[in-house]
């Protein structure tokens, strides 16, 4: 409940500051949201298995949207920025849709 | 004895396949947890520390930035368009607004002139201005002519945001200004007395261009479909037409590239007169002692 409680204020607090996202880092932005979205889906799963530890969390929220936008990043100076993140973004998708039918499973025993 | 290592998996090559689909929750969450239970702690840290909220407000800034960034770039692509679009719209009523001006302060120009001209001292003149000015487009004209409807073919619809030069090159079905040419040139050949196309009236001096894609009479754009008035009589005319060597073409380019046209006489057709003439030389009328002077519009 506290937890997302923390995330509503969250969005509340970027509705009102408007965070303006520097030019440089435009382009990383939609990959950090799906890498940090992975994250918190894998630790709302481990909450519910009884397994919730929050300095894994942290550190797994950390590394994913570092590591994802580096690689997006590496990819731009390659030249091969769009497959590399697509790449990244399929395996994060495949990540949240098995952690998510997971919690479902927990949620509603279905 | 040595243990046999374990025997290989038949997909041990897609292991990172399996371990994506298989793995997805991170092995830290249950390695921590074996290291509680062998401490005795209870499993689950629970959710309730300052870090976890910390990192969810920051998610959430994420998110809205993330959102906010998105919903920017397309409002202000919209906006540019919508603005460009405003502008081309108020210009071109503007143009329109200046030519309806023109065409009324000629139409008094007209009327001044007329009655400068029914002085008897001035003898036939009128008449002979009233005659060059139906030729030459400088007069509205009313009668009796044809009416012929010029369009694209049928397959060629207008794709709003299209390609241009993807458009030009499935041009085969437009109208082009030389096929408006041969058109009218056959019109005048067979006795058309007063020829206007879209409402603009040709005078001798017009000329029919294309610019892009569009079609110019007189430097006003024009736009499919084309109708084609021309004042004369009308039997003469569309037998005349048909026989031309214009009117030979228009079959042609409707058997060939789907240009669909049509001719019909009519009783009554209404041309304006030419927006775009001007005085270009002038020189006093004779006058018999009359002590005024008139100017007399030299037809070009």
């Amino acid at each position: 409940m506290i937890p997302a409680l923390g995330l509503i204020a969250g969005i509340i607090l970027g509705l009102l500051l408007q965070p303006a996202v520097p030019i440089w880092a435009q382009p990383y932005l939609p990959i950090a949201v799906v890498a940090a979205l992975d994250a918190v889906f894998g630790g709302l799963r481990a909450l519910l298995d009884g397994i919730f530890d929050d300095k894994v969390f942290v550190v797994s929220f950390l590394s994913n949207v570092i590591v994802a936008a580096f690689i997006v990043y590496l990819g731009d100076q390659l030249g091969v920025g769009s497959q590399l993140s697509t790449g990244v973004v399929v395996v994060l998708g495949i990540r949240i849709f098995s952690n998510v039918a997971a919690i479902r499973r927990h949620v509603f025993h279905a | 004895m040595t243990q046999e290592p374990a025997p290989r998996r038949p997909d041990a090559s897609m292991t990172l396949l399996t371990q994506v689909m298989d793995r997805p929750l991170d092995p830290g969450y249950a390695a921590a947890a074996e290291r509680r239970r062998a401490a005795g702690e209870p499993a689950s840290r629970g959710d309730r520390s300052a870090l976890t909220l910390a990192l969810l407000v920051v998610l959430g800034v994420l998110l809205t930035a993330a959102g906010l960034q998105a919903k920017g770039q397309t409002t202000s692509r919209v906006a540019e368009r919508d603005q460009l679009v405003a502008e081309i719209r108020g210009q071109d009523d503007a143009a329109g607004r200046l030519e309806q001006r023109n065409i009324s302060l000629q139409t008094r120009i007209e009327s001044e002139r007329a009655r400068q001209l029914t002085q008897p001292a001035l003898g036939g003149l009128a008449d002979r201005v009233r005659a060059l000015g139906l030729v030459t487009g400088a007069l509205a004209v009313v009668g009796p002519g044809v009416r012929i409807d010029v369009n694209d073919a049928a397959a060629l619809a207008p794709a709003v945001g299209g390609d241009p030069r993807a458009q030009a090159a499935a041009g085969d079905g437009r109208v082009l200004d030389r096929d408006l040419q041969s058109v009218v040139n056959a019109l005048w050949a067979v006795g058309a007395e007063a020829v206007s196309i879209n409402g603009q009236r040709l005078t001798t001096l017009s000329a029919i261009r294309s610019a892009g894609q569009a079609i110019l009479v007189d430097y006003r754009p024009l736009s499919p479909p084309y109708r084609i008035l021309a004042v004369g009589d009308p039997k003469k005319l569309s037998t005349g037409f048909s026989q031309h060597a214009g009117g030979r073409d228009l079959v042609y380019l409707a058997d060939n590239f789907g240009i669909r046209y049509n001719i019909a006489q009519a009783s009554r057709l209404s041309l304006p007169a030419s927006a775009g003439l001007d005085v270009r030389q002038a020189r006093p009328a004779p006058t018999a002692g009359a002590s005024s002077t008139t100017l007399s519009k030299e037809s070009p």
